[in-house]
């Protein structure tokens, strides 16, 4: 019986000295469910983000209006403006092509920026243009979109795309859903696009809360999700019904500028003066300024690999959620 | 996590078992002789409480069950300060039974076996949200309810049979038999348009109560006596012997629908410190008052529940309470304790009242067997 117990106690001291050895990938709770800033005062070189980007090599790329491209390396920050080739320091969208190289829209055209230096497209087809968004679809397609329309590049030319009615030229946003269709954010309505169909119109008359249309997302679930301004509701889509969600942001219309998933496939929503709205599927969250946030007008968003929420405030910089 | 970790603030007397009714039907007709005064085994079943050991005696059968209500009307943020629960609707109450046998193999050797089946239903304050031509109320209430892993436990006492003082070291392994994974939820939700939207939406989580993974302990004790006092001085270690998995329910809502989803994820517990000092005076030969002060302390553990591998905040509460004793006859022995939360970190603290009874019966035939 004595060795019995013996055993018993050597075995179960063992297994007790084991489980306490250190778990060294763990997380600190104090490093989660934080905000970090960043402002001219560490690191940005202008407080009016535009737009949010990670390469596929871990670099953040941050656009502002007026102090060109910071570029956030492993806690290092670096910039790219006109003195050192870029087109103009004002940006309105930024994304990788299939190389690997970098496309920034400024107010005086793209900036591609490539290993070898700085390749200026200050005009397309010998026409001047404003580039509001720029996405890189699957098939490794650039899409750009104007002021005055679509503009695609296959990889060897341009084709632009216009429309009569004016409104839809305007495309704010670009995304692609897992079907491969590329879907176009405009002030009159949504536009999308397939190589069976073409491209296809739709606004409040198919179904849509609001005719602009000010970003596009479809989520992990499969909803397309269209964002609007100046209306009380954002549209959700299953593909077949259209949901009217309201973001419960007190008496403040919906006003979104962006959408981005995070890791929990929460719907982040930035808007322009009601800060961030978390919806987990059931019911949407507002955080302001008591939440943490610098600023109520937030123009865009991205969740980065590791999971943590970027903000760009219109005038008091980064904002980065880490999410517990 | 907090639930375990508050029931598990129990006295020493309060070590819990299993047992099928049948065979403790069994364990009762073989045990149930009503010892004659003169025998040996009349005087150990109406020992003293400051005069008995830490442990049962050779051949002798203990049955503790009763039931210890809980009030959660206290938590501790990360910097100690004690928040009212109370005051915002959200304490809440937490209904266990606890049950154990233990057994004497030998004059010094206990073997235990016990489990606790819980029921606590956690409510958050309820919030009220008025949106541009909405307006929306939040309930959400989180049910915890089931058995909990079935702990096996041995206790060894030393052999010197010292008038004043004695020691124990005890192991246990509490192992996850029952399902541990929660249901899925039971949202509701009630709209009505008036001349703007209501809506009343409530959430209903389903969890079970216990831990889900193998763990393992040691403690040990220490016990002081005089003629009519005595001190128990004890201390236990405790961690997770592996990783545990479980389910987390997520929903969405479609057209005032909900669908439900889960999601599967890793986590630890971590390690657990539990100490007691237990002060009892023997007013008459049937009657002890206890005073007592216990704490737990809490560190380590994980839980990928959010995505992340992150660790668990450290949670430590200090309680002290006093309770008695009473020998009603030499078979039934019945204890009352109160325990009242002081100090905290990160945890739940709860207002405890405990009702026990305690069966004994000593096999005259097992106990002469080694004389």
């Amino acid at each position: 019986m004595n060795k019995l117990i013996n055993y018993f106690l050597i075995i179960l001291s063992c297994s007790l000295m084991i489980s306490c050895e250190e778990d060294t990938d763990v997380i600190d709770p104090d490093e989660v469910g934080i905000w970090k800033y960043y402002s001219t005062s560490n690191g940005l070189t202008n407080d009016d983000i535009r737009a949010i980007k990670q390469d596929r090599s871990g670099i953040i790329w941050v656009g502002t209006y007026g102090g060109g491209v910071c570029k956030y390396d492993h806690g290092n920050w670096s910039s790219i403006q006109e003195r050192d080739g870029l087109l103009d320091n004002r940006i309105y969208s930024i994304a990788e092509d299939v190389n690997g190289d970098m496309w920034i829209g400024t107010a005086y055209g793209i900036s591609i920026i490539t290993d070898d230096g700085i390749i200026s497209l200050e005009t397309i087809l010998d026409s001047y243009y404003i580039p509001l968004s720029l996405y890189s679809d699957s098939r490794g397609w650039m899409w750009i979109g104007t002021t005055t329309g679509i503009i695609i590049y296959d990889q060897s030319d341009f084709y632009p795309v216009s429309f009569v009615n004016d409104d839809f030229n305007w495309i704010w946003d670009i995304t692609e859903d897992s079907e491969g269709q590329v879907w176009f954010s405009t002030t009159g309505g949504a536009i999308s696009y397939n190589e069976n169909n073409g491209l296809e119109i739709f606004t409040v008359d198919d179904g849509l809360y609001g005719n602009f249309v000010s970003c596009i997302l479809q989520d992990s679930r499969g909803f397309i999700w269209f964002a609007h301004l100046e209306t009380e509701r954002i549209t959700r889509w299953d593909g077949t019904n259209f949901e009217y969600i309201n973001l419960l942001n007190g008496y403040n219309y919906a006003n979104v500028w962006s959408m981005v998933e995070d890791h929990n496939r929460n719907i982040w929503f930035t808007t322009k003066n009601s800060g961030v709205t978390c919806y987990d599927g059931v019911i949407p969250k507002t955080i302001g300024i008591k939440g943490g946030l610098k600023d109520y007008d937030i123009r865009c968003s991205m969740v980065d690999v590791e999971g943590n929420l970027w903000f760009g405030s219109d005038s008091l910089g980064l904002q980065i959620y880490v999410p517990e | 996590m907090f639930l375990s970790k508050t029931i598990s603030i129990i006295t020493f007397m309060k070590r819990r078992t299993f047992f099928r009714p049948f065979s403790l039907f069994l364990f009762l007709i073989h045990f149930y002789q009503s010892p004659a005064q003169d025998t040996d085994v009349y005087g150990l079943l109406t020992e003293r409480y400051v005069d008995r050991p830490i442990n049962v005696h050779r051949g002798q059968l203990q049955i503790n069950t009763g039931y210890e209500l809980s009030v959660l009307n206290k938590k501790f943020d990360s910097e100690g300060k004690a928040v009212n629960l109370a005051k915002d609707g959200s304490a809440a109450m937490q209904h266990l039974f606890p049950f154990d046998v233990r057994y004497g193999l030998l004059e010094h050797l206990q073997m235990s076996v016990g489990i606790n089946y819980a029921r606590t239903g956690i409510r958050e304050r309820n919030v009220w949200i008025i949106a541009y031509d909405t307006e929306v109320s939040i309930d959400e209430l989180n049910e915890y309810k089931g058995l909990d892993n079935l702990n096996l436990g041995f206790l060894f006492r030393d052999p010197f049979d010292f008038k004043n003082i004695s020691w124990t070291i005890r192991g246990n392994i509490l192992v996850p038999l029952f399902n541990h994974k929660p249901d899925q939820p039971d949202h509701s939700i009630y709209t009505a348009v008036l001349e703007t939207s209501y809506t009343q939406l409530s959430y209903y989580y389903r969890n079970k109560y216990g831990s889900g993974i193998l763990t393992g302990a040691l403690g040990t004790d220490l016990k002081l006596k005089t003629s009519n006092f005595s001190a128990l001085l004890s201390g236990s270690f405790s961690s997770d012997l592996m990783e545990g998995t479980n389910i987390q329910w997520r929903s969405n809502l479609v057209e005032n629908e909900f669908e439900y989803y889960s999601e599967e994820f890793n986590y630890k517990y971590g390690h657990q410190v539990e100490y007691l000092a237990l002060f009892a005076y023997q007013a008459i030969d049937w009657f002890a008052v206890q005073l007592f002060a216990c704490g737990i302390y809490t560190y380590g553990g994980w839980s990928e529940a959010t995505g992340k591998k992150v660790g668990n905040r450290p949670e430590n509460l200090f309680s002290g309470g006093l309770g008695y004793e009473i020998l009603a006859s030499p078979h039934l022995r019945l204890f009352q304790t109160l325990e009242i939360p002081f100090l905290g970190k990160n945890i739940m603290g709860s207002f405890v009242i405990n009702t026990g009874i305690s069966l004994n019966f000593i096999s005259e035939t097992y106990y002469n067997l080694f004389k």
